[in-house]
């Protein structure tokens, strides 16, 4: 797999959580910095909003959102800088259970031909106040 | 009010409970004979307890079929089968009986359920996790033949609950569950299912 240095960031910076969370319906924005060791001609660069379960159970998993950042090449050692904003649906819910996890995250995906697309993903947490 | 229905799920289960008891049975049973045609009493006697389980089976299938011949099938009615978090609602239950029957306990539980399938090879699993979170009780004791009890509360969902989800193979459900437990037979439980929206009251 090509090496590549991500950098995922949710705006505006210096939350307090670990991991920040937002209420449905909320605006979700961030950054995000690549910068790839070797050259790399992407067919797409991807960042969506998604969920996946977690647990026991096989896993399910949903693309809520997608927007195609970039076609074409990342040159070596040179960032690529861009920014993300997806509104949050109403549900599922961030959920931690027995058997089941609910997960959301901003995830990047770099498209790439013929070899294993490197991603990395930005976790967060999905829930209305009554739940915080 | 509306009244709920028994939980789909649960009738297909009891059905594929069917299917394969009776094919255990069957072949079971075939084999016995055959071997004890051929003259093999104690290879037929190896086959007796296959269709003891196959026998099991088919009871546990037909289960609450054959207590329905003393119990009646639960009718449950609630002021709302769509919820919100946090939102109180109103359940009556009502039991009829076929034979006199002692209820040791009846009651009506809300339950809040995990179930995880998972898939190794050509095997299915599946990991189930629940909790009861609210329950009224139901009148006990002797009841005759024609007689029926009828028992009523408010339940709550939980305000910091989670609202009803269904993945493929990840799902989060509510249910009413009618539990009975009568004098010398095993428990009674019908569910009937209900819908927690992702949004407060």
């Amino acid at each position: 797999m090509a090496d590549v240095e991500f950098a995922l960031n949710f705006l505006p910076p210096g939350t307090s959580s670990q991991v920040p969370v937002y209420l449905p319906g909320e605006s979700i924005s961030g950054s995000i910095q690549i910068t790839p060791q070797d050259a790399l001609k992407c067919r797409h660069l991807y960042t969506r909003l998604c969920w996946h379960t977690e647990g026991r159970g096989d896993t399910d998993k949903q693309v809520i959102a997608e927007q195609d950042l970039h076609q074409g090449e990342l040159r070596a050692g040179v960032p690529f800088y861009s920014r993300f904003q997806f509104r949050l649906p109403s549900q599922p819910w961030s959920y931690s259970g027995h058997y089941v996890n609910i997960i959301w995250e901003v995830e990047v995906v770099i498209d790439l031909a013929m070899t294993r697309d490197p991603r990395e993903g930005l976790r967060f947490i999905l829930a209305p106040s009554a739940r915080q | 009010m509306q009244r709920l229905r028994e939980t789909g799920a649960s009738k297909a289960g009891r059905g594929c409970l069917v299917l394969f008891a009776l094919l255990w049975t069957a072949f079971s049973v075939f084999w016995t004979w055959a071997a004890w045609r051929g003259g093999g009493g104690l290879s037929a006697l190896f086959g007796v307890p296959f269709i003891a389980i196959g026998v099991a089976l088919l009871v546990g299938a037909f289960w609450r079929t054959i207590a329905g011949v003393r119990i009646g099938r639960p009718k449950l009615s609630v002021s709302k089968d769509v919820l919100r978090l946090g939102e109180i609602f109103f359940a009556r239950y009502h039991q009829s009986f076929r034979l006199p029957v002692d209820i040791l306990e009846s009651k009506v539980e809300l339950v809040f359920r995990e179930t995880a399938v998972y898939r190794r090879g050509s095997d299915t699993y599946t990991e189930v996790h629940e909790e009861a979170l609210d329950f009224f009780e139901s009148p006990t004791g002797h009841f005759d033949v024609g007689q029926t009890t009828q028992s009523d509360g408010n339940l709550m969902i939980p305000a910091n609950a989670m609202h009803t989800f269904a993945g493929t193979n990840n799902k989060l459900q509510w249910f009413l569950r009618v539990t009975v437990n009568a004098q010398g037979w095993p428990d009674i439980k019908d569910e009937f299912e209900l819908t927690v929206l992702a949004e407060g009251n």
